[in-house]
């Protein structure tokens, strides 16, 4: 096993990798921007260093200064965390080169996953349903090919995420203006124009599948994560089991996320999206190649440790479980992303001092946070401050445990979105259980046309 | 300018990332600084008017190419743009460290090889003309 990891990622994230490697007797090294001095993962960890400038570019997303640290620290493998570098091939290889472990998966994997036209064409081969599509990128042929996909149509970009270059064409007169936006926005947020366009599933959920891969064949999948409530394709709050997913769809949709990962010959752990349609056919949208940020709904429902698991896959051991074990569910969890974020101005960023803070806690209550009393949320990154992840014996019993806990939550000196949680937890088709991923626009957010 | 109004502009800096303020307004005004989190090296720094190079980058620092001497020492002169000395960030790669301005070299803080994070001080600078 290592003896010492470094953290490439800063808040909660960060705090969760050092608690991990605190359990596994791992020394842990945290890296920090100017603008993080202050921040909860650089006291927890064993080790710290300022790695440069507030901004991301220059110290979080340096991957030189990522590597200088590690090699300072002498760490001998580099957790990622989510964002950043951590879907990153180049950075992956780079940690390689450097004599460091990668705790993800190969570059090649990466490579073969992460860019999504790549991703599903291998998904095609692997037998797992893809939304039906353009087979790579667009030409000057784009009607045409538009055409036989069928409208209404999406125009995605290739190496995108995050919402950006995303349309949305019902109507063929608006599909050539549309491509154009696309694919300058991709060329902004990415430097990357490339596009490619698959059909639109009228009112989906979005349905994911963990997986986590040895380095010997063996795959597992766990239960789904349904992530269906999301705002501009950003997931805001995550359960597990999908009150829409029958044992038989669960079955299928772990099989499907299986195959592709042999496929790919994965290995670490990794996320299959897909798209279910309300027909209980479901679609491979892509895969994230790194730990998600609602990883604990998996770990409440299970049980099972998955950083834990991650960090030991990254040093060879093989599987420390079988499917039957991974296929488990003990109970119904629900995680919310509170954000520094304003609900009543269109969620505008709410960055500042936070002079008291109250945590919630209790029976069934995790709280993956980097807050304090005392602490400033920096401007220069995401807004996420704290998950709260609850977990309970049924739906109805999880829901009321998760109302209980926000009301206990409080922050003074910046806003938060507690209370717009508060409000789709107290909503009709939240507790039916019957929405699709149009249910904030629908219901909560102004001058969004419902 | 009334106390409590500038009582207020301080309570709302210290709910931002801001380090420093000024405002001039109809010939009067103020400019502060906070020190919340002072870097434990400017402590040592002697006087207010001495300048500070910090490193540009983490890594290990030589004051000179490998086989040379080190070429500065306290009280030698420094022209603006001089490189004092270099980061060795990975193998092969290195990043000068300059002096923003001319002046003295009033007091090192570093030894040759040592690690050093992103912004710790190096080397303290009584500019010309003070």
């Amino acid at each position: 096993m290592f003896k010492k990891i470094l953290i490439a990622n800063r808040g909660e994230i960060a705090v969760r990798v050092i608690r991990a490697c605190r359990e596994m007797g791992i020394q842990s090294v945290a890296v920090y921007s100017e603008a993080d001095r202050e921040s909860m993962h650089v006291r927890l960890a064993d080790e710290a260093y300022c790695i440069g400038p507030a901004p991301a570019k220059q110290s979080y997303l340096n991957s030189e200064a990522l590597l200088t640290a590690a090699r300072l620290s002498k760490a001998e493998a580099v957790h990622p965390g989510y964002g950043f570098l951590s879907e990153n091939a180049d950075f992956a290889e780079a940690c390689v080169k450097n004599g460091l472990v990668f705790i993800g998966p190969s570059a090649a994997a990466i490579r073969k996953l992460g860019y999504k036209s790549t991703a599903k064409t291998l998904a095609r081969e692997a037998k797992v349903p893809v939304v039906p599509g353009t087979q790579g990128l667009v030409d000057e042929n784009f009607m045409k090919e538009a055409q036989a996909v069928g409208f209404p149509v999406m125009v995605k970009a290739a190496s995108g995420g995050g919402g950006k270059g995303l349309r949305l064409v019902r109507d063929p007169k608006d599909l050539e203006e549309q491509l154009k936006l696309a694919q300058s926005e991709a060329q902004a947020a990415f430097g990357d124009g490339s596009v490619y366009i698959e059909k639109f599933i009228e009112r989906p959920r979005h349905v994911e599948i963990q997986i986590a891969a040895d380095n010997f064949g063996n795959v597992v999948a766990f239960p789904e994560r349904d992530c269906t409530v999301q705002r501009r394709h950003q997931k805001l709050i995550e359960e597990s089991p999908s009150p829409k997913v029958t044992p038989e769809i669960r079955a299928k949709m772990q099989a499907a996320a299986r195959n592709l990962a042999l496929a790919a010959k994965y290995s670490n752990v990794g996320t299959v999206e897909f798209l279910l349609g309300p027909d209980g056919n479901f679609y491979f949208i892509e895969v994230n190649t790194r730990l998600q940020v609602e990883h604990p709904v998996t770990e409440s429902v299970t049980g099972l440790d998955l950083v834990n698991t991650q960090i030991r896959l990254a040093a060879g051991e093989k599987m420390p479980f079988d499917q039957a074990r991974a296929s488990e569910i003990h109970f119904h969890s629900i995680e919310h992303r509170i954000n520094a974020e304003d609900p009543e101005h269109n969620f505008a960023p709410s960055p500042g001092k936070i002079s008291e803070v109250v945590l919630p806690g209790g029976c069934g209550v995790r709280l993956d946070t980097h807050l304090y009393a005392g602490y400033t949320v920096p401007s220069f990154y995401d807004s996420l401050i704290a998950k709260l992840i609850v977990f309970a014996s049924d739906r109805g019993n999880a829901v009321k445990r998760s109302l209980r806990a926000l009301s206990e939550l409080e922050t003074s000196g910046i806003k938060t979105t507690r209370d717009f949680h508060k409000k789709v937890l107290s909503h009709p088709d939240f507790l039916s259980g019957d929405f699709d991923t149009s249910f904030v626009e629908k219901y909560f957010l102004p001058n969004s046309g419902h | 300018m009334k106390t409590e109004q500038i009582k207020e502009i301080l309570g709302w800096v210290k709910t931002t990332d801001l380090t420093s303020v000024s405002l001039k307004e109809k010939g009067s005004g103020f400019s502060f600084t906070t020190t919340e989190h002072p870097d434990e090296s400017f402590a040592e720094m002697p006087q207010a008017h001495y300048q500070v190079v910090s490193a540009p980058a983490i890594g290990t620092f030589r004051w000179s190419r490998p086989g040379h001497p080190q070429k500065i020492e306290e009280g030698n002169s420094l022209l603006a743009e001089e490189t004092i000395g270099y980061i060795e960030t990975l193998p092969g790669k290195t990043v000068p460290v300059k002096v923003a301005s001319s002046g003295r070299a009033a007091r090192i803080l570093v030894e040759d090889s040592s690690p050093v994070a992103y912004g710790q001080a190096l080397l303290f600078i009584e500019p010309d003309g003070k």
